[in-house]
């Protein structure tokens, strides 16, 4: 009987063109600008980590300003979102934590040695040897480096993929020489396609960042007096003179991660750091009421508003639009239908019953909601083109994945069959003796 | 034209018409609260950088050996970029307008720095020529001298003069002239104010007040380039500066040169992308309700084609056919918008608490509801027009 009703279904789809590419195109706008929208806001709050993200922490210590917090938001004052340089070195001293790297950002100037090329200038992470292991960075030659290495400030370099290609042709570069703002540093280690989405760990650049191309000890640029390009912010009037002094202050600029795999060992961290801040106090540091605190990788992008409430908004006028999209199709559908009225009598007049009708007209609402999920899915595939290409960074994350692809399919066939629920009880309550009576 | 008897029919058969009232009201607030997002990315978009951001190239030529002599080598640079054909003026400075990326300073109204009343200045680190260079006026006071220009490293010192934007320094001296008078840094550091300029664009995107802005007459080795050129010249230069600079020292890490204007741009493109969506999803709203509407009205003339063929055999002329689908339409449209009077509001209402978004402004109300009822008729158009083309001897037919 289904096969029966598909004909049927396609014979009416067929008799009827524009009315059903109208239907057809209404759900497909639908699914397409709410498809599109609900990737973007998809892929933003993905979890970069999802194996360990839960026990993996930003460390934020409450430095600020004693008169004026740094954030004031609604749910009260927070602590800023870096550390400072005395205090980060301070908590690298805990063994706590399994991992812990404090981290910044810089360009160096980076060319192969002597061979007269314009140096280029990379994106280089300065970190600790434990930021590898912490994030599980896939390695394709070598490793990273050690506490030793951390310590003595070595001049050693990982490096991406995309410029040992560049550099080294591909080829297993550990061992060689790279020469970084005219200092030669050696090869320890190459990554793999490594591109964590959000760019959590440091989202001064940008939330969606591409990943370094460099890595380097933490000490090396501070050995080197260096200065970080992501953001420095200072709220105490105090004497800078000296890069000691800076180094010294009260400034915010560096990330710091810890890795901690149990409740128990994640309350000893805290209550370390809270100790630390409570120590500082007696040298007239840390003057805010205690709020030191210890963020999971998805708490912390909450945090940082990672997902902007224009991704939100965007979201909430895409599903009206959806809802525009389907009361066109239900008032569509419903013409449509009850055009049909006087062939339903007949059909009902010669026994089919309720049920019969219901199914017949279900059939045609599941195939237009097929099609115009379809038709819905190259819209959204070409609208996210559109998107990467209006947004600067969007390049690697507006991509539909096959998870997104079943739900927008499965979002127009329910859609459809919400749309078609009234059209379908409608002309199966037609009384076929007033249809019959007409002709 | 009666009104009646159009009601009576509608509320006989309420489906289709509930179905197109929905829409439009759904549509309405959808329509009215992009509109207002979009309004208010504009105006941010179009407040003045107060340079003559248009016609600027922005070049950088990174040193890393530190044992230098600065003056030197911008003077050298310098002379190398104006000896180009078609740049006018070249000046070295810390940041520019909209970069997002600069650095600011607080400073107290009062040598005893509790008395004085704080406030924060964004500073432009620059030369003695940069009022050329930027198309800046000077409207009070005078600008930096030559020998006033601290280059570092090497000179030592620090300045200890400012030149402010005149927004601000209207508000710090409460629009006394401030030429002369002093400004002090945490430190207790007097600054004299030498000069105000036609006020300047804040460096960052959404931080600080617009117009809290300084200059200040110091140079680094590290700071970019500001290249003037007319603007027919302005593209076809960029690859030029780049060999220029290039060329002068191949060890140095230089840039490619971007226009002021790109990076203007860039600092923009979130919002510039944000109102074309916006603007996509208002014109497929109106365009799908619109269709809906044309779909609904054909459906519905076609449901009556019998009555329309009785009455215009007993005497209604086509005009009045027409006049009676065009109303019916209106009618449907109105009860829409007064629904979605009330949606919008609650819309933005739920907006505003939710996200930051401003109160929604009703200036533009009249526009969407007049907007609304010309899509209304223009849809209703075409169907009710071709009901006035019904054969009154239908009637007479299938009695």
């Amino acid at each position: 009987m289904t096969a029966y009703y598909l004909k049927l279904a396609w014979l009416s789809v067929r008799k009827n063109p524009l009315l059903t590419s109208l239907m057809i195109g209404a759900i497909a706008l639908g699914i397409g600008v709410s498809m599109t929208t609900l990737t973007l806001y998809h892929v933003m709050s993905s979890d970069p980590l999802p194996q360990k993200s839960d026990r993996v922490f930003a460390v934020q210590l409450d430095t600020w300003n004693p008169d004026d917090p740094y954030y004031e938001r609604d749910e009260g004052s927070a602590p800023p979102p870096q550390t400072t340089f005395r205090d980060s070195m301070a908590l690298m001293e805990s063994d706590i934590p399994t991992h812990q790297a404090a981290m910044l950002h810089r360009g160096f100037a980076a060319r192969l040695d002597e061979d007269g090329a314009r140096p280029e200038r990379l994106s280089t992470r300065a970190t600790y040897g434990d930021f590898f292991p912490m994030f599980d960075v896939p390695f394709l030659f070598g490793s990273g480096w050690d506490r030793n290495a951390d310590d003595r400030a070595e001049r050693v370099v990982v490096l991406s993929k995309r410029i040992n290609d560049k550099f080294f042709g591909g080829e297993d570069s550990v061992g060689e020489r790279l020469m970084l703002d005219g200092a030669p540093f050696t090869v320890v280690g190459v990554i793999d396609e490594w591109r964590p989405i959000p760019h959590f760990y440091d989202l001064n650049g940008g939330d969606f960042d591409d990943s370094e191309e460099l890595f380097v000890p933490f000490q090396v640029p501070i050995s080197l007096e260096y200065h970080a390009d992501g953001s420095t912010n200072c709220w105490k009037p105090e004497r800078i003179e000296s890069y000691q002094d800076f180094l010294q202050s009260e400034c915010v600029w560096l990330q710091h991660w810890a890795q901690l795999d149990s409740d128990a060992q994640r309350e000893e961290f805290q209550a370390f750091i809270d100790a630390y801040a409570l120590e500082q106090r007696k040298l007239g540091r840390f003057g805010r009421p205690l709020d030191n605190r210890l963020s999971d990788i998805m708490t912390w992008l909450e945090f940082r508003e990672v997902v902007s409430d224009d991704n939100r908004l965007l979201m909430v006028l895409a599903f009206m639009f959806l809802a525009i999209c389907l009361l066109n199709t239900i008032g569509l559908m419903l013409a449509k239908f009850i055009n049909r009225a006087p062939l339903v009598g007949v059909r009902r007049a010669l026994g089919a019953s309720r049920f019969d009708i219901i199914r017949q007209h279900g059939v045609e609402v599941l195939i237009i909601g097929v099609m115009g999920g379809l038709a819905g899915l190259l819209l959204s595939w070409a609208g996210l083109i559109a998107v990467r290409s209006w947004y600067r960074g969007y390049e690697y994350l507006a991509h539909l994945d096959p998870a997104m692809v079943v739900s927008a399919i499965g979002l127009a066939v329910f859609s459809a069959a919400l749309a078609g629920l009234y059209p379908t009880w409608r002309i199966s309550r037609i009384q076929p003796a007033v249809h019959l009576k007409a002709q | 034209m009666e009104i009646r008897p159009i009601l009576s029919t509608l509320l006989r058969n309420k489906t289709g018409a509930i179905l197109i009232a929905l829409q439009i009201a759904l549509t309405m607030a959808v329509v009215i609260n992009a509109a207002f997002v979009i309004a208010d990315r504009r105006d941010t978009m179009a407040k003045t950088t107060g340079v003559d951001d248009g016609n600027l190239i922005l070049a950088r030529a990174l040193q890393t050996d530190r044992d230098i002599d600065v003056r030197s080598i911008v003077e050298r640079d310098t002379s190398a970029l104006m000896s180009i054909d078609g740049v006018q003026k070249v000046s070295k400075i810390s940041t520019v307008p909209l970069s997002n990326s600069g650095s600011s300073q607080t400073f107290s109204t009062s040598a005893e720095l509790e008395d004085g009343s704080w406030f924060n200045l964004a500073y432009y680190q620059t030369d003695a020529v940069a009022t050329e260079t930027l198309g800046l006026e000077v409207t009070r006071g005078r600008w930096f001298r030559d020998d006033e220009i601290v280059y570092n490293p090497g000179d030592g010192e620090v300045p200890r003069v400012k030149v402010l934007s005149d927004a601000v320094a209207d508000e710090i001296f409460e629009g006394e002239d401030p030429i002369g008078k002093f400004i002090y840094t945490s430190r207790g550091d007097a600054i004299e104010i030498i000069g105000t300029i036609s006020s300047v664009g804040r460096p960052w995107y959404n931080w600080g007040e617009l117009y809290s802005t300084s200059f200040t007459p110091f140079v680094e080795i590290n700071y970019m380039y500001a290249i003037r050129t007319a603007p027919e010249n302005r593209d076809r230069l960029i690859p030029i500066i780049e060999e220029t600079l290039v060329a002068l020292d191949t060890d140095r890490l230089v840039g490619e040169p971007r226009t002021h204007s790109e990076v203007i741009a860039r600092t923009y493109s979130r919002d510039v992308a944000m109102n074309r969506m916006l603007t996509i999803v208002m014109a497929l709203v109106v365009s799908i309700t619109a269709l809906g509407i044309v779909g609904l009205a054909s459906f519905s003339v076609a449901q009556r084609h019998r009555q329309i063929g009785t009455r215009r055999a007993v005497g209604a002329r086509r005009h009045h056919i027409l006049s009676y689908f065009l109303v019916e339409n209106w009618l449907i449209t109105t009860g829409g918008i007064v629904l979605g009077l009330v949606l919008s509001f609650a819309l933005n209402y739920w907006l505003v608490t939710k996200y930051t978004l401003p109160k929604l402004d009703p200036v533009a109300l009249p526009l969407v509801v007049l907007g609304l009822w010309a899509v209304g008729l223009l849809a209703a158009a075409g169907p009710a027009r071709k009901a006035t083309g019904i054969d009154p001897a239908i009637a007479t037919r299938t009695v």
